[in-house]
């Protein structure tokens, strides 16, 4: 954990996170000429609620949840490590700790940078009043009704808590294809492109399938949210598949490595 | 001169194996496989290779679908690079710097070879697109355009246009990558070179009520966003390529430049 925690890439992934949410603002307003008016006449309801629907989360996500430590797999076969370690340990336990790892760096880091976020908008932005009753009637209209209070803290909690079930779905993908690539750096670009092609061509597929699309769980409007148990299942389904393709490819390298070095 | 073009070609084929061919291939066709033109009626090969080289046209209601849909496509000739970087400026950069004896000129040397590369994978997912086209029963290089009088026409242009436009977008977002990648040492931050001008031109550059949306310099290399014809919204096409070639040109600079402040001592293979 502290390899993590001490790693460059967890620092950059917690940064991502927060970016991600604040593309938004960064693209509308000038921050050169006006950094103090970046969060001028929000409140941090509409302001979460803005970075999160018009936030460019989706599209960093890959990297979000493969820097903070899924990349390890293919340092350590490159290293030679992986060789000594299933010496002193079982195939499975070394597995279980490499996708361990992927999963608490990505969570960790995703989490993070939320808080991150969400800290500088308690920070910077106006005491709530008129726009986030307005949120809040808007989340009593939608999918969200169950969840909805006047401060939104259950539904901000709500999407924080998607958001790192989406990082470590892909964290745990990402050590499958890093471990079976041996090459963090093309894990990397091979999970961020399997994110996207499977992202596309769902969400041009009509309206079933669009909300089955990685953009279409993390950022989809308010108003348009499907319901909170179809979008749970959602996300298990991606969950299990990053289950999968991560145990597999660790199960078939080690496999190998094994069977090289006996 | 000779010298220059036997090292270049060794560069190529070291950043171009047969691997990597393979892979580009794949995700060439991976992307082109998501693409609705595929599966319509009456879409030519030309007009599907237009269609995934040529980039998203101008739209009021752009958003981060079309980014990633675009990015998705320029994921290939990124891949390639993150393998050879890795290996030609990791831990053997010292030694390869002996052998080439100036740090300048080995940087010449590989954005030479750089733009060959680019070149060499616009070809090969070109071909791969053809071939998946042909395999859904597409025919015909040709598209149909509007000419002068407004009649359509048969027409060979834009596939190649939209090839020329990607070959310079990727080899503009490569150079982007090695700049990083060579200063800072870390994929990470070299992929997100990468990928943030492309969402950002994306976003900020799409809608044609804005006169703005022309200037968004990362769109000038999109074959889509170009004016074809008198009185249409998009970048002219003299003007565009002219002030791509100067981006270009100064991110090859800002490589070189960069490389003289690389400190060589503290290189680390890392993410």
């Amino acid at each position: 954990m502290k390899r993590i925690l001490r790693s460059k890439g967890f620092c950059f992934a917690v940064f991502l996170q927060c970016i991600g949410y604040l593309y938004y603002f960064i693209q509308f307003r000038s921050l050169l000429l006006t950094p103090h008016l970046l969060f001028a006449g929000t409140e941090v309801l509409h302001a979460f609620t803005m970075g999160r629907e018009h936030g460019i989360v989706p599209v960093l996500l890959p990297l979000i949840a493969v820097l903070p430590a899924a990349g390890m797999v293919a340092e350590d076969r490159q290293s030679g490590f992986v060789k000594m370690i299933l010496h002193r340990t079982s195939r499975g336990k070394y597995a279980a700790s490499l996708l361990g790892r992927a999963a608490a760096g990505a969570v960790l880091a995703s989490l993070l940078g939320s808080a991150c976020f969400i800290a500088l908008l308690a920070a910077c932005t106006d005491p709530p009043g008129e726009r986030t009753a307005q949120v809040y009637a808007m989340l009593q209209r939608s999918s969200y009704a169950a969840i909805a209070d006047p401060y939104g803290v259950r539904y901000m909690l709500d999407s924080v808590l998607r958001t790192a079930a989406a990082a470590l779905s892909w964290s745990l993908a990402g050590v499958g294809i890093c471990a079976l690539c041996g090459n963090a750096g093309l894990g990397l670009v091979l999970t961020t492109a399997l994110c996207f092609q499977l992202s596309t061509a769902l969400f041009y597929r009509g309206d079933v399938l669009m909300h089955w699309s990685q953009q279409s769980l993390l950022s989809v409007w308010i108003s348009y949210a499907p319901g909170l148990w179809p979008m749970t299942l959602r996300q298990g389904v991606y969950l299990l598949g990053g289950l999968l393709v991560g145990a597999g490819g660790l199960w078939w390298v080690l496999r190998r490595e094994q069977g090289v070095n006996a | 001169m000779r010298r220059f073009a036997s090292h270049t070609a060794y560069l190529v084929r070291a950043m171009l194996p047969w691997r990597v061919v393979a892979l580009v291939a794949a995700m060439a066709a991976a992307r082109c496989l998501a693409s609705l033109h595929l599966y319509i009626t009456g879409t030519t090969l030309g007009g599907l290779v237009q269609q995934v080289l040529g980039g998203p046209g101008y739209d009021m209601f752009v958003e981060l679908d079309t980014a990633m849909d675009w990015l998705l496509a320029l994921m290939p000739p990124l891949a390639g690079l993150v393998l050879y970087s890795q290996r030609a400026s990791g831990s053997l950069l010292v030694f390869s710097l002996h052998r080439y004896q100036s740090r300048m000129r080995w940087m010449a040397q590989q954005l030479a070879g750089l733009m060959v590369y680019t070149l060499l994978c616009t070809l090969v997912m070109a071909l791969t697109i053809l071939a998946v086209g042909a395999l859904f029963g597409l025919r015909g290089l040709h598209v149909y355009g509007a000419d002068a009088f407004g009649f359509l026409q048969k027409t060979y242009a834009p596939p190649l246009f939209s090839m020329l436009c990607y070959t310079l977008q990727s080899l503009m977002l490569l150079l982007a990558y090695l700049l990083v990648y060579v200063s800072v040492g870390e994929v990470g931050w070299g992929v997100l070179a990468y990928m943030l001008p492309v969402v950002w031109g994306i976003l900020a550059g799409s809608n044609e009520e804005n006169a703005g949306s022309i200037q968004v310099f990362v769109n000038w290399s999109i074959a889509a966003r170009y004016a074809f014809s008198e009185g249409q919204f998009g970048v002219p096409m003299g003007w565009g390529l002219l002030r791509q070639g100067g981006i270009l040109l100064a991110l090859m600079a800002a490589n070189v430049a960069a490389m003289r402040w690389v400190p060589l001592g503290s290189r680390r293979k890392a993410v």
